[in-house]
């Protein structure tokens, strides 16, 4: 089958996008607002893009009402964001942070979250999460009606204890069970691992 | 624990990154290089940014996936340099029955070998720009280079628009549009040499699988 992308509707070329491009890490944002609340969202059009230096890239789109996101505000005016990622202990109450709350109400009481102070930038961070990282905007990108891009630079990295070996600096496998983002309300675990070449003939056949 | 990624090893910031930034869309690349060899290369620093207008980025370092430099002292890999003189490229998607072939395209080959001749892949023409597309692929995106951020030599940043897209049969219905979820099991990427599969999957709210 062959799309003309122009000639696909933007819901349809949205959801073609979002269901084949998978599975995409998740960006499970947290920032407070002007009035002292903690707000917190995820997005996945979202990765690392280089170690030197250290940046991320977070894509946003505009409020389903046309209105720009309580996050993207935020960061616009502080120049800074928490980059919060998911594991399977955190999954629900990322999901229930993705409804869209008015301003006043905190995602962090909404889903029983815990905010904890970060060390250089002013926003929270959710305390339960796998690994935080605190980022100052390095550079903005407006595309399009309703679109922009933001990319970070990752100035600290927090993580729960056990997830990163002190001496080794290695990641536990067992500590650290994040999930994927795929599309609706559809997620994947990355329990299934194998090395290549050929460990994926080892795995139990797909059924 | 804090880290202060400041003043941290760049080997060890990489690291970190890739372990916990997971998992990562694989972004299997293929041009053609200026004499006409179909090159192709796996990137996961990748993902989709934009449905209007649509937009992927892909992020090219000089490094392989075990933090190394590789290649002429450090320099451009041949899939960025095959974009920046072309303006166009092909993104693949990669599922289970091509991941080991992927797997092998990663490695460091020279610029007059093929990759689709290593890994034992087809390069069938697109629709609308000079680059091949892999035959065996479950899903190809033919893109036009839109913009560039350069970080430092051979360390780029790109986002295409895809114009065309390109489906195995049965992976979108032709009628609603949606994607199989039983004919489309696309792998993720981890570190090292290691990666996941999608097939455990489920919907929030709710129970995670046991």
């Amino acid at each position: 089958m062959e799309l003309k992308l122009s000639e696909v509707s933007s819901v349809e070329r949205y959801k073609l996008l979002i269901g084949l491009v998978i599975p995409r890490p998740i960006a499970w944002i947290s920032t407070v607002n002007e009035a002292g609340v903690n707000n917190c969202a995820p997005f996945s059009f979202f990765n690392v893009l280089s170690e030197e230096p250290p940046l991320c890239v977070t894509s946003f789109n505009v409020r389903s009402d046309g209105l720009t996101k309580h996050t993207v505000k935020n960061i616009q005016r502080t120049g800074e964001y928490v980059v919060n990622l998911v594991d399977e202990s955190t999954a629900d109450a990322m999901h229930l942070s993705s409804y869209e709350y008015p301003e006043e109400d905190s995602e962090f009481e909404k889903t029983g979250l815990t905010p904890a102070p970060c060390s250089v930038v002013k926003h929270p961070r959710i305390l339960e999460a796998a690994a935080s990282f605190e980022c100052r905007v390095w550079k903005r990108m407006d595309i399009g009606p309703g679109r922009e891009f933001v990319f970070g630079e990752i100035l600290v990295v927090h993580a729960r204890d056990g997830v990163i070996d002190p001496a080794t600096k290695r990641i536990s496998e067992t500590a650290y069970r994040p999930v994927g983002r795929l599309f609706a309300a559809r997620y994947c675990t990355t329990r299934q691992r194998f090395d290549l070449p050929g460990g994926l003939a080892r795995l139990p056949p797909d059924t | 624990m804090d880290i202060d990624f400041t003043t941290l090893d760049s080997d060890i910031r990489y690291k970190l990154l890739v372990g916990l930034v997971v998992p990562r869309p694989i972004a299997f690349v293929s041009t053609y290089n200026a004499n006409g060899v179909a090159n192709c290369a796996p990137f996961s620093f990748f993902n989709v940014v934009s449905h209007e207008p649509p937009l992927v980025i892909i992020s090219f370092g000089t490094r392989d996936n075990e933090g190394g430099t590789v290649g002429k002292a450090g320099g451009m890999k041949d899939t960025p340099r095959n974009i920046l003189r072309t303006g166009e490229f092909v993104v693949n998607m990669v599922e289970e029955s091509i991941a080991k072939g992927m797997h092998i395209a990663s490695g460091e080959f020279s610029d007059e070998e093929s990759e689709f001749e290593k890994a034992g892949f087809t390069p069938v023409p697109a629709t609308r720009i000079k680059h091949p597309m892999i035959k065996e692929s479950p899903a190809s995106f033919e893109c036009l280079l839109r913009q560039r951020t350069e970080l430092g030599p051979g360390r780029v940043f790109l986002f295409g628009e895809i114009v065309m897209l390109h489906a195995r049969e049965g992976i979108i219905d032709p009628l609603t549009r949606r994607v199989s979820e039983t004919l489309y099991k696309p792998v993720g990427r981890l570190w090292g040499n290691r990666y996941c599969t999608t097939r455990q999957r489920f919907a929030l709210p709710g129970e995670l699988p046991k």
